[in-house]
């Protein structure tokens, strides 16, 4: 199964560093929602600075609602999916190559985005650990949870309208928590932010496991 | 004060009466056009 | 949740000699019981309980919000054990009891947030506060209007119900989630809570007011999935004889009985 998983992350990271898709529209789409914001709420007053939290973390759900209908939307149309179902991978497998791979390209992307909201908002980045702890599990979890509703919504004409209805307000403890994370840790918040890391890391076990089950019966009949 | 409070008890037994009303008509309807052997499950 | 079946003896032929709607003896007497306990609700909550001692009179509000989100967890909880049971099972019975108790569920916690609204603009003089249960609830009652969603999409049956099971399942488990979240977010710096309502230590009509109101709402809940299970199972059979009649009719067309020799032979459409 780990074996499958590589593969099918190997696979999905191959095609992405071909098509760059993530490169040339989804960062840059980002950093557009960065500058829209800003547009929104006017840099000089303070709002910015105080929202940044909550700001980089949408940005980040809907770069990831575009990284999936890509990651999903291209395998659907070329039949990929059905050629795994019939490859004889065990869907465990696949499911987590694929969590794997949107990781990647999510974890790149946050990065970018960091490196926006440094220059843009000017953001001063302190406890790093925090920072870095809440922003795995906050994007384990969702990449567990859009693999599953993403790979739901592949074969559907609906699905760039039915990806983010089903899977935002799924995320929406992990909004909260991620943004309560980095608040804390920008020491905007004096209270413990591990808590909320720890919460993460529970959503993402849950879907990590709910989705590897749920996946056989995806991938066949759904 | 008394508003709020008829408004919300109206609202629940009315949308629910409604919903109560839809279904039993959609069901007496969908009763007439399938076979009476095939109508209850069991 | 009876079941009972009003057949007549053996006439399959006649489509009046089987139950006329979804309505049998054991509806009747959920619905004779519904009402009873509605009555009592109705009388104990709107006139005689007294005013609450810290709420006033807006808890007769809550008479009303607590049995709809009683009902509407219950809801979500069958549509979960369904969803898994047909993922395991794959009988069409737990499809349709899960889409049925969703549907329900979402109609229940939609009248929940209203209650809970219209209370607030009563106690806070305002429609809506970030509070932990009127959040957690915007956000599970997204979640399971995409369930919906998902149902109505066109597809075959064991597609359909294995789209929905997923769902099911995927949202159910993140109800603690999102619970654990907004009351960690919004639980520290709010004051009164929709919630902290529930004092145990109330007065004893208030009491009988809130216990009647909860019997009637699962009670009408109960009879309202039977009633709801039992039209989708008859849109099931619907469907399947609109396909049979489509079938039946393209084999009709091809047989060398009929007259028109010309005619070129056609595909079957997607039926679903």
């Amino acid at each position: 199964m780990i074996r499958d998983a590589m593969l099918v992350a190997a696979k999905d990271l191959r095609l992405e560093r071909r098509s760059k898709i993530g490169l040339a529209q989804v960062m840059p789409f980002a950093v557009l929602v960065l500058l829209l914001f800003a547009f929104a709420l006017d840099p000089d007053r303070n709002i910015l600075r105080q929202a940044t939290p909550g700001l980089f973390w949408v940005t980040v759900l809907f770069s990831a609602v575009l990284t999936l209908q890509r990651s999903f939307g291209v395998e659907a149309e070329d039949g990929i999916l059905d050629a795994l179902r019939l490859s004889g991978m065990a869907p465990a497998g696949i499911y987590l190559g694929k969590v794997a791979a949107l990781v990647v390209q999510l974890l790149a992307l946050e990065v970018v985005l960091a490196i926006g909201v440094a220059v843009l908002y000017d953001t001063r980045f302190i406890g790093i650990p925090l920072l870095i702890g809440v922003s795995i599990t906050a994007t384990l979890g969702i990449a567990a949870a859009g693999a599953v509703y993403g790979a739901l919504a592949a074969r559907l004409r609906s699905r760039d309208t039915l990806l983010p209805l089903l899977l935002l307000p799924l995320l929406a403890p992990v909004l909260i928590s991620a943004t309560r994370g980095f608040e804390v840790s920008l020491e905007r918040e004096t209270v413990s932010g591990w808590p909320w890391a720890a919460l993460l890391g529970i959503f993402a076990l849950v879907y990590l496991t709910l989705g590897s089950v749920l996946f056989r019966p995806l991938l066949e009949d759904a | 004060m008394t508003g709020y409070i008829i408004a919300a008890w109206a609202i629940t037994f009315g949308s629910v009466a409604a919903y109560a009303a839809a279904v039993i008509r959609r069901g007496r309807r969908l009763s007439k056009v399938v076979p009476a052997d095939q109508r209850r499950w069991m | 949740m009876t079941t009972t079946t009003t057949t007549s003896a053996g006439s399959a032929a006649a489509a009046a000699d089987g139950p006329t709607g979804t309505g049998s003896l054991g509806t009747k007497v959920l619905g004779g019981l519904s009402l009873v306990a509605i009555a009592l609700a109705v009388v104990y909550g709107l006139f005689i309980s007294a005013p609450d001692a810290q709420l006033g009179e807006t808890i007769r509000i809550i008479y009303m919000h607590v049995p709809t989100v009683l009902a509407a967890y219950v809801a979500f909880i069958i549509t979960a054990v369904s969803s898994a049971m047909y993922l395991w099972k794959r009988n069409e019975f737990w499809d349709l009891l899960g889409s049925s108790s969703a549907e329900i569920g979402v109609l229940f916690f939609a009248v929940t947030i209203i209650d809970g609204a219209l209370w607030g603009k009563v106690t806070w003089g305002v429609f809506w506060r970030w509070e932990p249960r009127l959040t957690t609830s915007a956000v599970l009652l997204i979640m399971y209007i995409g369930y919906l969603a998902v149902r109505a999409i066109p597809a075959d049956a064991r597609t359909r119900a294995t789209r929905c099971s997923i769902v099911g399942l995927v949202a159910v488990v993140n109800i603690p989630i999102v619970h654990k979240a907004v009351d960690w977010w919004r639980g520290l710096h709010q004051g009164r809570t929709v919630l902290s309502t529930i004092d145990p230590e109330m007065d004893g009509t208030q009491l009988f007011a809130m216990y009647t109101s909860l019997v009637a709402g699962l009670l009408v809940f109960a009879w309202l999935l039977v009633h709801r299970f039992r039209t989708a199972y008859l849109a099931e059979r619907a469907a399947d004889l609109g396909l049979d009649t489509a079938l039946a009719e393209r084999r009709l067309e091809g047989s060398p009985a009929t007259s028109d020799t010309s005619h070129t032979p056609t595909n079957t459409g997607a039926a679903s």
